[in-house]
């Protein structure tokens, strides 16, 4: 009895093993809260969410470091101002490239390319569509890390890569090329195909014709890069471009950016929490010389209006003799330094005014410099009212600098002079447009007028030498960047055609563009190198 | 996949008296289940695979024993004792250490080369060392640190300990004198270390006993001024170096005290004494805290069992028409005969059940248990 009962046990044993060893085990190891039957074309709207969704890009990248390096701001003084090159969360995109942003892209491609043959035809455009963004995003995090792996990156599913090798910069430039050639074949091909719905592309809305426009817009961006390292390719590309017939971006109803609803980016890391928001001087003195109908659109004015100052003035704050200054865009100096010099020390801080009223002491703070419209960055600032969020990635006043550039240099026959006014005029209307979404601090619309005024200043108009005419396409492809300060870093630095601008100071009223040029290399294009040595130097 | 071999004998002398139960083994275990991380360019963040080599070797002894059989009185005791030396042979190419848990900080290990279970923990003493300095070097160094806690040790990794421990030991007596019967069962376990959290940040916080000492003058404070100028008597010198570089401002002129032990700097002016709030917070506060100071050898010895027990006499338990009427007393966990733990932290009190598991935090009370049991025989 007692044996036979042990024989039981065991038979019983031996039986569970078997099963468990053979029968069920591709169901035991199958997770069924994970869909396997996806359809590709659902797959990339997380990944456009990943690449606008960076409000930690924002606070420690941007805020705290690139839109200080280029100037666009400067650190508050008396606030929270950590040095720029001390703060180690930057380079976020890296990481999100690999994850949030990559992984869904290349899964659409595997999708697809498990379908039948005959089937993958019809798919062609939603691959295109989302190669363009890996694209874009991998252009980005090469402009900052030289060296990545592309190639070979996100296939440890696929083909079982765990360890994927880097690529050089001439590769990627190379691929990234290949890849939107291949991508604008695709999307200007003839035939039925399977497209985004208008649900699931927040940038536009499944529309393939865009895709190719800004597809195409893309790879003149990218080919500009070559213009030092290798003219004769970027030429080739640009006549590639110029011929192809998807076209190219015709007015900002064209232009790749994302539009939120009013429940995005309001407040966490959107809120730059004054670590630089003060505008930097030489640019709000350039702006305000240059009558620059932006220069409301990107910064607000000081507290000293006429009423406060009146007000400290009878309170003793200042002598009888003092009259007001309207201007009440004020920019802080960049060094820090500076604010040892006489005429600047009064520029560093909330200031803080003893004064008598009514044979009372009160003490007043007043700011005097300028803060950018936290609303384009951050809805839930100034008020936290409605608004809506514009994050710009290629624009059509982009492109149009691009142009007028190729047509200074001779590469395409057009008209630079209109390219430029009509860039420049593109960006005045985009950025109104933001700041009419997001409901910016004492928004008013900019009259035409304003931008034919604007066009006519002397350091803003097309006129002058070559030299001269290239230098202010880039300082317009500087003021227009500045909801997208990663952008130019690199073209400024890397680029001999691109010099850059050192904004004259204040006190003069006819400003004179003088040019920087560039004391050190820096991360240029360079096939070789596996990473930038060194980050450019600040313009001095 | 485990791969066991062992050698035993059981034997018996003296009519059963005397038994001896040894058993030696060795086993290696291959193929487990790691989760290891893979670059994130891959696309994927972890895999599992079937990887890993561990080598188990121990002997396990028992002895049994009556040494007293009367008619009344008999006394059976019980030793066993058991080691395990255990070693990671193999854990995967280019793999020479798998995270098998975390906490606070503090990782639990499987290290090529070592026995499983290896703490390290990246907040740990650097020890001091610059070729030119005699006899400060191996101490802990000490850098500047905020206006509210001066000075912090400086944190670096270090391997800190490894939970397997040296001999499990168990001995159970009972003995029986007529309808009486007695037994304990006192149960140790010798060396393996763990981490505890209730050590580190009670030590932070000033809320275990051992963070008496220095808080006044009977406990050792010393007597300084403060920054706000008041005379205190809870002054605290932390055993350790200033790092190389560090200068302190005296009347005016810079005094380089890096090499300096606090102590040294202290004697000749240069320093004051820290309050017991800085000299706690140095070794336990949860942001500079040094985890390696709260890494303990849990050694213990356990009064794990005492019974008493009666047996009625047959006449009474014939009266209620029943064979047999037994009352027993038991207590469990009764007390730590040893506990090289400080301020009596449980050394039984992991926080998970994991193969791994090394380390404390609080945690339910351990419950003393005592029943009463009555036995009827029908």
């Amino acid at each position: 009895m007692k044996s036979l009962h042990k024989l039981g046990i065991g038979a019983l044993a031996l039986a569970t093993f078997a099963t468990a060893c053979t029968k069920d085990f591709t169901e035991t190891n199958t997770n069924p809260n994970i869909s396997k039957d996806i359809v590709a074309s659902m797959l990339l709207t997380t990944s456009q969410k990943a690449m606008v969704d960076r409000d930690f890009d924002w606070f420690y990248e941007h805020y705290q470091f690139l839109m200080r390096y280029m100037q666009y701001t400067v650190s508050y003084a008396e606030g929270n101002n950590s040095g720029m090159f001390s703060n180690p969360r930057v380079n976020e995109l890296y990481q999100a490239f690999y994850s949030s942003i990559g992984r869904n892209l290349v899964e659409i491609e595997r999708i697809v390319n498990n379908l039948p043959a005959e089937e993958q035809a019809r798919w062609s455009q939603i691959v295109a569509i989302a190669k363009v963004h890996k694209v874009y995003t991998a252009f980005r995090v090469s402009d900052v890390n030289g060296s990545i792996p592309y190639n070979e990156a996100l296939t440890a599913r696929t083909e079982a890569i765990m360890l994927p090798k880097y690529d050089s910069q001439e590769t990627l430039f190379n691929t990234f090329d290949a890849e939107l050639k291949g991508a604008i074949a695709a999307l200007t091909a003839t035939g039925s195909f399977e497209t985004y719905n208008s649900s699931s592309d927040v940038f536009y809305s499944g529309d393939v014709k865009k895709w190719g426009k800004a597809a195409n817009a893309l790879r003149l961006k990218i080919a500009m890069r070559l213009s030092k390292r290798n003219p004769d390719k970027m030429k080739a590309i640009v006549a590639e471009v110029m011929a192809s017939p998807a076209g190219l971006f015709e007015s900002a109803a064209d232009e790749w950016k994302f539009i939120s609803t009013t429940n995005f980016a309001r407040g966490g890391n959107w809120n730059a929490q004054g670590s630089a928001t003060r505008g930097g001087r030489k640019l709000i003195d350039f702006m305000y010389n240059t009558q620059d109908p932006r220069l409301p659109l990107f910064f607000k004015k000081n507290e000293f209006t006429e009423a406060t100052f009146n007000r400290l003035k009878s309170g003793g704050a200042f002598p009888a003799s003092a009259v007001y200054n309207p201007r009440q865009y004020v920019g802080m100096p960049e060094s820090p330094d500076d604010r040892n010099l006489p005429q600047y020390a009064r520029l560093f801080g909330v200031k803080s005014y003893e004064i008598t009223e009514a044979g009372k002491k009160v003490t007043v703070n007043v700011d005097t410099l300028s803060q950018f419209q936290n609303r384009l960055f951050d809805l839930g600032s100034d008020g936290n009212g409605a608004g809506q969020y514009t994050q710009p990635i290629m624009t059509y006043a982009e492109q149009c600098f691009i142009l007028a550039e190729l047509a200074v240099k001779g590469i395409i026959s057009q008209d630079a002079k209109a390219l430029y006014e009509k860039g420049v005029t593109a960006s005045v209307k985009a950025y109104d447009a933001m700041a009419g979404l997001a409901r910016t601090v004492e928004y008013a619309a900019p009259a035409d007028a304003a931008i034919t005024a604007y066009l006519a200043q002397p350091a803003i108009a097309f006129t002058g030498t070559n030299d001269v005419l290239l230098e202010k396409i880039g300082i317009q492809q500087y003021l227009n960047s500045f909801k997208t300060p990663w952008n130019l870093g690199v073209i400024t630095s890397c680029s001999a055609i691109l010099k850059w601008a050192v904004f004259s100071i204040a006190a003069s009223s006819s400003p004179e563009v003088s040019v920087w040029k560039r004391p050190v290399a820096g991360p240029c294009l360079s096939p070789t190198s596996t990473r930038p040595t060194a980050m450019p130097r600040l313009p001095t | 996949m485990a791969t066991s071999w062992e050698v035993g004998a059981d034997v018996r002398f003296f009519n059963n008296r005397l038994g001896l139960d040894v058993a030696w083994y060795h086993t290696n275990v291959k193929d487990q289940i790691l989760e290891l991380a893979v670059a994130k360019e891959s696309g994927v963040e972890r895999r599992f695979i079937n990887a890993g080599k561990m080598q188990n070797k121990g002997i396990e002894v028992a002895i049994n024993a009556r040494p007293v059989d009367n008619k009344n009185f008999q006394w059976d005791v019980t030793l066993n004792g058991s080691r395990n030396t255990n070693k990671i042979v193999d854990l995967y190419p280019g793999v020479s250490e798998y995270i098998l848990g975390n906490d606070q900080d503090v990782n639990v290990v499987a290290q090529v080369g070592s026995a499983y279970g290896v703490i390290t923990t990246p907040y740990g003493y650097t020890p001091y060392y610059n070729a030119s300095n005699k006899g400060n070097n191996g101490m802990p160094v000490i850098s500047p640190n905020t206006s509210d806690v001066r000075y912090k040790f400086k944190r670096g990794n270090a391997v800190v300990g490894n939970i397997t421990p040296d001999f499990n030991l168990g001995l159970s007596n009972n003995f029986s004198y007529k309808n009486w019967s007695f037994g304990f069962l006192v149960q140790a376990k010798i060396g393996g270390d763990i981490f505890s959290a209730s050590h580190q940040y009670g030590t932070g916080r000033g809320t275990v006993a051992s963070t008496i000492e220095g808080r006044d003058a009977e406990h050792g404070g010393l007597a300084w001024t403060d920054a706000q100028g008041r005379s205190r008597n809870d002054g605290m010198i932390p055993k350790g170096v200033f790092e190389d570089g560090y200068k302190v401002k005296v009347n005016g002129a810079d005094v380089d005290l890096g090499g300096m032990t606090y102590q040294q700097a202290y004697d000749k002016g240069y320093v004051t004494p820290l309050s017991p709030y800085e000299y706690y917070s140095m070794v336990g506060d949860w942001g500079i805290g040094i985890r390696e100071a709260s890494v303990f050898d849990a050694s213990y010895v356990s009064l794990r069992e005492v019974s008493i027990g009666y047996t009625m006499p047959n006449k009474f338990a014939e009266r209620l028409k029943l064979n047999k009427v037994r009352v027993m007393l038991v207590g469990r966990n009764l007390a730590y005969l040893y506990n090289k733990l400080p301020d009596h932290i449980n050394p039984e009190s992991i926080r998970n059940n994991a193969t791994s598991a090394f380390s404390e935090y609080g945690g339910t009370p351990f419950v003393r248990n005592m029943a009463a049991t009555i036995q009827l025989g029908f």
